[in-house]
């Protein structure tokens, strides 16, 4: 079991604080809903009602999405561009999608590689790009579901102020769903590049993101 | 790696894949039905 928990650390720690943080949220989301609603002659509603709202949904999709879009492009744009210097990038001479031999596929492959990486057809395909391709599935299906519950709350908010409602198609064009999304996608693409400028010249003693304390500041890509 | 190994790695990534799925699926359909 110890063992079972050492090997699975990374992920279990993440797990662990994202359902804290995911725990904390909506505390401190039915409070200000209930206080918004409150001060509006409306009714206070459970914690558990809360966790079924569009409210808290399209606060929690509204992240995801941008979390899943920093991935995808983080995966394509580190196969096609390079930084000098950097731990997020590969070494410059390795740009685009390398050899069959490097990516140990085909007749490069060996008994301990996955099934669908030894064989030469549109399972290799798929299978070569399946990461991204999963985090492109789950960036549009957090984005379409944050759209659909950030448009049921605004609809909520119209009726409140006698305003008429409005279609999905119609909310998708309004200044609230971009303004919503792209606070977001800002902030994901600032932490991405940051990344990759910082570990150029900081160091992280221990971490994989990070350089080995001694690498030079021109050495590209050097950790694991 | 061990088959206990091999198991628990499987497991991680279900968990992770079916967290995010249902999460997406849950809010979508709260969303679209006016919840």
């Amino acid at each position: 079991m110890r063992r079972w928990g050492f090997e699975q650390g990374l992920s279990l720690f993440f797990l662990a604080i994202f359902l804290l943080s995911l725990l904390g949220q909506s505390l401190a989301g039915v409070r200000v809903y209930n206080e918004e609603q409150l001060a509006h002659g409306g009714e206070a509603i459970s914690w558990s009602r809360y966790l079924a709202s569009s409210h808290f949904g399209g606060d929690v999709m509204e992240n995801w999405q941008s979390e899943f879009l920093q991935f995808t492009t983080f995966i394509l744009a580190t196969v096609w561009f390079v930084q000098r210097g950097s731990n997020e990038s590969k070494p410059l001479e390795d740009v685009g999608l390398e050899s069959d031999e490097r990516q140990q596929v085909g007749r490069f492959s060996h008994p301990r590689s996955p099934r669908w990486a030894r064989v030469n057809d549109w399972r290799r395909r798929v299978y070569e790009n399946s990461l991204l391709i999963v985090m492109l599935a789950m960036f549009f299906g957090s984005w379409l579901a944050q759209s659909l519950a950030n448009w049921t709350q605004f609809n909520n908010d119209q009726t409140e102020h006698g305003e008429p409602v409005v279609t999905w198609l119609s909310y998708l064009v309004t200044s609230e769903f971009w303004n919503r999304t792209l606070q977001n996608w800002q902030s994901e693409f600032l932490a991405v590049g940051t990344m990759a400028v910082f570990t150029i010249y900081l160091r992280q003693r221990g971490s994989p993101e990070s350089k080995p304390v001694g690498s030079a500041h021109e050495t590209t890509g050097a950790s694991g | 790696v061990t088959t206990r190994s091999a198991a628990a790695m499987r497991t991680t990534f279900t968990v992770y894949f079916v967290l995010i799925l249902a999460g997406i699926a849950i809010y979508a359909v709260i969303g679209a039905t006016h919840n």
